[in-house]
């Protein structure tokens, strides 16, 4: 299913923005700003390279204002970047953006594309018409994506009258009609409950099994990455940090392990001296080990020696604590 | 394919304006009140003045002329410019951008389809309303032939104008001042509120170089079938120069839109 | 009484943050207010040339004509200014279901909304109209003394009451009418009819905007006081002001009570 060759191909991407800039809050300083004001460059990308293969579901996370919307917005051809190359499907986004979006989807989680008065199945008319979907194809897809999302009665009520997670369904089924080999999804499941948030996890995967489709998408909600991805990269400071397989993640504190331990009677704070405690009530306590310092059999030896141990289980580090450890490194 | 496109937007945009048709015929319900206002205005100087004909205009002529604005607005006005400084402000613009179809096209399709809306909902039953208060008797079916030949013309004329501001929001950022600019020259050197008979000589030369009065203030003489506009060949010479000004602005909306898309920065993220 | 300090100093906060906000965009600020000033101009200008083309309308000279658009335009510049901003701004809240956020404010809901109307791009029609209007004082060496220019003052005071009344009542009919966009439009057209001497309407219709809706306070009666030519009519008109706003109150609080939220 994984071909080979890149689809999208990145190297030192920069992007700045330039921002008015103010001292205070008060009148006096909005009144001096009339005739005189400082500018500050942003750099929201700063020298970022990557490449994605065909097939591939790829994951873009990092903290607000990392640099990632700006990324996949200079990717579908929306922002000139400042400097840097790009390739998606073998065009240059900003040179040929026209001809770009005819092959790619997009959706973005904050922004409708449907038209919020009409029904969804309007926008689609429109669609199929934009992108000149023939009809066997525009039937076929409506056919199947409504039935594996439960819209056969959703998509023709109008947009305003439908709940967050139908309209992001309906947003889905609008980007994915034309058939494209490449899919942006920016934040797609923000702001929806558990149940809305499987159904279009379940989607992206049978999309990206059964027509290849490649998929790059933002998110703040790990366990999107964890149920979907096949790859993920971190985004920091407008650059990329981590870029790997996301078993790799999972195992990026190979050498450490997190040790819950359930004890049969209080223990003290002092009783743990000694340990790189996480968190500790007075039955129970999370406790670091560093593995190459401490190995594991002789910790657990010691566990079992010195405290009233009742029940015991060992972790790897969760994926949101390496994150966040990921996030906190310095540029 | 690409060729049944345009009617596919008009149409969505269509059914999507129609919901707000309310909105549009509130003109119905304001315009009577123009022609009772400047009906008690103008009988007054009328008869104070003890005269039949003003600068040219005729009573009815005159009472129908500040009711011409909105007539010539219901075949001409768009909200291009509102609708793309907002979008670019607020970062909508990218929904736009992601559509394999120019933003010219998108917006020239829903101007069209509020047209079509307008001339139903406002131009029509406004007619008639005010015909029942004061009949229009300067009318003719061929003068309503020459003021429909240039207020096509004149909708694309206004629309490019609209359109090429719109785009300056993506330098200037907010471009509200620009747009009241054009709605003011439009109110004073297009005719939209003032007859520009009553201004002075030199500030008429002004005006004739602007496209303003071929949006404007051609339409109105050609629906009031006042001269010169009631003759076929200064009807021809106004399309003429509408056309020259629709190519002129045309072609400046195609240069400037490649060189300012660049400086679209899409807010928030 | 403290309910009415509070609103006052909500009004003032507001303005405060529209005036930065204003300035943000400095070219669009001035050019903003220079194109507000050409605006109210309009109608003015219409008159003027009128009226220096022709022997104008009964009752009114030249001279005279212009001191009345300079009130005019101090009328125009004064509530656009204090009330501007109510015409976009209200339908936009209760489009989007954020009236309820409103109505959580500890303030009378309607004070809260009428607070909130400064727009910062109108100082240019109030500066003009007071030069217009000094200049005309001036030139046609009128006696105009303190008493004049208190009863002016107030006149001008009350017009601006008598505009508030009809921004309540506009409030109360966006607040039925929802999807009215352009309601203000209907309004706007209605006050017009103030803007022109009252000799040129016939005497039914001069009695009806002298009471019913006195609009005759904005600018006819102002004027009327500095060129010294004052009338039992005002009294009336007064009264009929205070009437207009206790309606439009009552209309509010119905309306009000038939409001619902839009959006769940």
């Amino acid at each position: 299913m994984h071909g080979l060759q890149p689809i999208i191909s990145v190297t030192n991407l920069e992007k700045s923005f330039k921002v008015q800039k103010r001292e205070n809050a008060g009148l006096a300083s909005a009144f001096r700003s009339v005739f005189s004001r400082e500018y500050e460059t942003v750099r929201a990308v700063h020298g970022l390279s990557f490449s994605l293969r065909q097939g591939e579901i790829r994951g873009l996370i990092g903290p607000n204002g990392a640099g990632k919307s700006t990324t996949i917005k200079v990717l579908s051809g929306i922002l000139f970047p400042s400097s840097g190359e790009v390739s998606v499907l073998g065009m240059v986004p900003w040179k040929n953006r026209v001809r770009l979006v005819r092959q790619i989807g997009v959706v973005l989680g904050q922004k409708s594309q449907l038209i919020w008065d009409l029904p969804a199945i309007d926008t689609f008319a429109l669609h199929k018409k934009m992108y000149g979907i023939p009809d066997e194809v525009f039937q076929r897809n409506i056919g199947y994506f409504s039935e594996i999302l439960h819209m056969q009665d959703h998509i023709k009520k109008p947009v305003r009258n439908l709940s967050l997670g139908e309209r992001m369904k309906a947003e889905f089924m609008c980007a994915l009609l034309h058939e494209p080999p490449l899919v942006f999804l920016d934040e797609p499941t923000i702001g929806l409950d558990v149940i809305s948030k499987d159904a279009i996890r379940t989607f992206i995967r049978d999309v990206n099994r059964e027509k290849g489709t490649t998929f790059i998408l933002t998110t703040h909600d790990l366990s999107d990455i964890e149920r979907i991805c096949h790859n993920v990269s971190i985004i920091n400071y407008g650059t990329i940090v981590f870029d790997h397989p996301l078993e790799r993640l999972k195992k990026y504190f190979a050498n450490k392990k997190l040790i819950e331990l359930q004890f049969r009677e209080p223990v003290r704070a002092q009783d743990l001296s000694g340990f790189k405690v996480q968190e500790s009530g007075d039955l129970t306590a999370s406790i670091e080990i560093d593995t190459d310092a401490h190995p594991l059999e002789k910790a657990i030896a010691e566990f079992f020696q010195r405290l009233p141990v009742s029940d015991i289980n060992i972790n790897n580090i969760s994926i949101e604590e390496v994150i966040k450890h990921i996030y906190a490194l310095k540029e | 394919m690409k060729d049944r496109l345009f009617p596919e937007i008009i149409r969505v945009a269509f059914k999507s304006l129609f919901q707000y048709r309310w909105t549009f015929a509130v003109t119905v319900l304001t315009q009577p009140f123009v022609l009772l206002l400047n009906m008690a205005l103008f009988q007054s100087i009328y008869t104070y003045n003890q005269t039949e004909v003003i600068k040219g205009y005729g009573y009815v002529q005159m009472v129908w002329y500040f009711l011409s604005f909105m007539i010539v607005n219901a075949f001409v006005w768009n909200a291009t410019t509102i609708e793309m400084s907002h979008k670019i402000l607020s970062g909508d613009l990218t929904g736009d951008l992601l559509k394999p179809v120019s933003v010219l096209t998108l917006e020239l399709g829903s101007s069209i389809a509020s047209r079509i809306i307008a001339v139903i909902m406002d131009f029509l039953p406004t007619i008639v309303i005010c015909s029942l208060i004061l009949f229009p008797s300067f009318l003719t079916p061929w003068s309503f032939l020459r003021f429909l030949i240039v207020i096509i013309p004149a909708f694309f004329l206004n629309f490019f104008t609209a359109y090429i501001m719109g785009m300056a929001a993506l330098i200037l950022k907010n471009n509200s001042s620009l747009y009241a600019v054009n709605n003011l020259f439009a109110a004073f050197a297009g005719g939209a509120f003032i007859p520009l008979e009553f201004f002075p000589g030199w500030a008429n030369t002004i005006v004739a170089a602007l496209p303003f009065k071929y949006i404007f203030y051609w339409p109105i003489m050609c629906f009031l079938n006042k001269a010169p506009a009631d003759e076929w060949t200064a009807v021809l010479g106004i399309l003429k120069i509408q056309l020259i000004w629709c190519a002129v602005l045309f072609a400046a909306a195609l240069v400037l839109w490649k060189r300012l898309v660049a400086h679209y920065c899409a807010a928030g993220g | 009484m403290k309910t009415v300090l509070g609103l006052f100093a909500l009004f003032f906060e507001t303005s405060k943050l529209r005036l930065s906000q204003a300035m943000a965009y400095r070219l669009n600020f001035i050019l903003h207010t220079l194109i507000s000033l050409a605006f109210s101009s309009i109608g003015p200008v219409l008159q003027y040339l009128i009226f220096s083309q022709t022997r104008g309308f009964p009752g009114w000279n030249l001279k005279q004509i212009v001191l009345f658009q300079g009130i005019l335009l101090l009328h125009l510049g004064l509530r656009s200014t204090l009330f501007g901003a109510l015409h976009y701004e209200l339908p936009q809240l209760i489009r989007q279901g954020q009236f309820d956020r409103l109505l959580l404010k500890p303030y009378p809901a309607i004070g809260t909304i009428l607070a909130g109307g400064f727009d910062a791009n109108h100082f240019g029609s109030i500066l003009a109209g007071t030069a217009i209007i000094t200049g005309s004082v001036l030139s046609t060496g009128m006696k105009v003394g303190i008493l004049e220019l208190g009863t002016f003052a107030a006149l001008i005071l009350m017009g601006l009451f008598l505009y508030m009344s009809f921004e309540i009542l506009y409030a109360a009919a966006v607040i039925i009418l929802v999807r009215m966009g352009r309601l203000y439009d209907i309004m706007g057209m209605l006050h017009k009819f103030g803007e022109y001497p009252l000799e040129i309407f016939t005497p039914a219709v001069r009695l009806f905007f002298i009471t019913a809706a006195p609009m005759a306070i904005w600018v006819n009666y102002p004027a009327q006081v500095l060129l010294g030519r004052q009338h039992i009519h005002i009294w009336y008109s007064l009264i009929c002001a205070v009437l207009f706003f206790s309606i439009s109150l009552l209309v509010w609080r119905k309306c009000l009570g038939k409001y619902t939220s839009a959006g769940g």
